[in-house]
């Protein structure tokens, strides 16, 4: 599993991906993790078959009783199926979830860990001695849907929006924007739902301060990219597998 | 497969095996009742036959009983299976996230809930012996039932020659609660087998 430092003043993120060990025919995807203090969350911990290589990842930098948070913007397998997994060795961990998904994401084996469930209109959760506010999301692709801005880091976790479908071993930042464009666009025309949706997530992550946009697979955006990828992103038609 | 996935799948085979049984027990149940009558209406020359159907009806009930124990039991072993699958998938998820890990990090987090872990296994191992041990006892119990009942039909096969005009519908009685006593005998002996191939 390889691993990244997107910033380190005070608290940290960490991402995790392009795992060489990943069997082939599952969708790569990016796990985080904020260190402040000795908590930690990490922000949507993947699937089952991640578990081994994450766990071994992220006791490189914390030891295990500190990662006492996880957050899973949705419900998706690729989010979240090895919770089972973490259940056993994070007794003592809040697991923050869309509300509405928390019957379904139970079905992934829950029995130590505690479920917090995010209303609709969003939250702020207290790591060490850092806020990280919980963006609504709703129908991006999942119909209960959140990701997470931190004001100080300037990042924003935006979950699916902004993924990209690539090959292994891609770089882990977003070079020539228009390049970018091609690896997005079915993906984002087909997975999300809804252009009402749409337009109103750009209009709140619009007032927000970016320095970086980290999707959960593919590569991140940073700079300039973030308000490029807003612009393309705004004008994009999404649901199209609906005439 | 995976034992565990063996297990569980066999313990879920052994409840519809002994739901089966436990159909055809219903049936006997019935069949000693009808015998009673008979042998009721038969009077004095059939004394000897109303014990035995007695038996019968006492010996039925039982296997119904037991068939709803074992119900459950297997149920709790199925159950108990997936937790032991659960455990033991975790385990091996631990150990390759030790083998991942570099021994300068925290590794000794990974260690830690692996012993736990072993220490669980072996519970659930304990636990589930006992279980299974508990399912082999009762099935061999219904097991020892169908003897009996064969043993009672045979008898009383000897028994209906007193009976005069009754003799044939004894007989043909006897014979009827011997081939549910088989019925119930085969799957039972199903079971067993499909219990020692997933242990
Ligand atoms: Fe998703
Ligand atoms: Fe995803």
């Amino acid at each position: 599993m390889q691993t990244t430092t997107l910033f380190n003043k005070g608290h940290r993120w960490l991402i995790f991906g392009r795992d060489p060990s990943k069997p082939e025919r599952i969708i790569d995807t990016n796990q985080y993790m904020i260190i402040s203090q000795n908590q930690s969350i990490l922000l949507d911990p993947g699937g089952v078959e991640l578990f081994a290589p994450m766990l071994a990842a992220v006791l490189k930098h914390v030891p295990i009783e500190n990662i006492t948070h996880l957050f899973a913007s949705h419900q998706d397998p690729d989010i979240i199926s090895s919770l089972g997994l973490w259940d056993q060795v994070l007794p003592n961990a809040k697991l923050y979830c869309p509300w509405l998904w928390e019957g379904f994401v139970r079905h992934f084996g829950m029995n130590n860990i505690e479920f917090m469930p995010i209303r609709d209109t969003g939250d702020v959760v207290h790591i060490g001695n850092i806020d990280l506010h919980l963006i609504p999301a709703h129908y991006l692709h999942s119909s209960g849907n959140f990701h997470v801005y931190d004001p100080v880091a300037k990042i924003l976790f935006s979950g699916d929006v902004g993924a990209s479908l690539e090959p292994a071993g891609a770089p882990f930042e977003v070079g020539d924007f228009s390049e970018h464009i091609d690896k997005m666009q079915l993906f984002h025309q087909r997975w999300m739902p809804s252009n009402n949706a749409k337009q109103d997530w750009i209009r709140r992550v619009r007032k927000l301060d970016i320095e970086i946009m980290a999707p959960q697979h593919g590569r991140i955006f940073t700079g300039e990219n973030v308000d490029k990828f807003l612009d393309w992103f705004e004008a994009l038609e999404v649901g199209i597998a609906v005439q | 497969m995976d034992t565990h996935a063996q297990q569980t799948v066999a313990a879920a085979q052994i409840a519809s095996e002994l739901h089966q049984a436990q159909q055809v027990a219903k049936q006997l149940a019935i069949s000693s009742k009808n015998a009673r009558a008979i042998v009721l209406r038969a009077g004095s020359k059939a004394a000897g036959l109303a014990v035995i159907a007695n038996f019968y009806d006492e010996l039925a009930n039982k296997t119904i009983f037991l068939a709803q124990a074992i119900n459950l039991t297997a149920l709790n072993i199925s159950n108990h299976s997936v937790i032991e699958w659960r455990n033991s998938n975790a385990l091996e998820n631990l150990e390759k996230a030790f083998l991942l890990s570099e021994p300068d990090s925290h590794r000794d987090g990974i260690t830690h809930f692996i012993d736990k872990l072993e220490l669980h296994k072996r519970d659930l191992d304990h636990h589930f012996n006992r279980l299974m041990n508990e399912l082999y006892n009762k099935l061999d119990e219904i097991q020892q039932h169908m003897r009996a009942i064969d043993v009672i039909a045979v008898t009383s096969k000897l028994e209906a020659v007193q009976t005069g005009d009754f003799r044939g519908h004894l007989v043909e009685m006897a014979e009827g609660i011997q081939m549910m006593a088989n019925k119930i005998k085969e799957h039972v002996s199903h079971s067993i087998s499909l219990l020692d191939q997933a242990r």
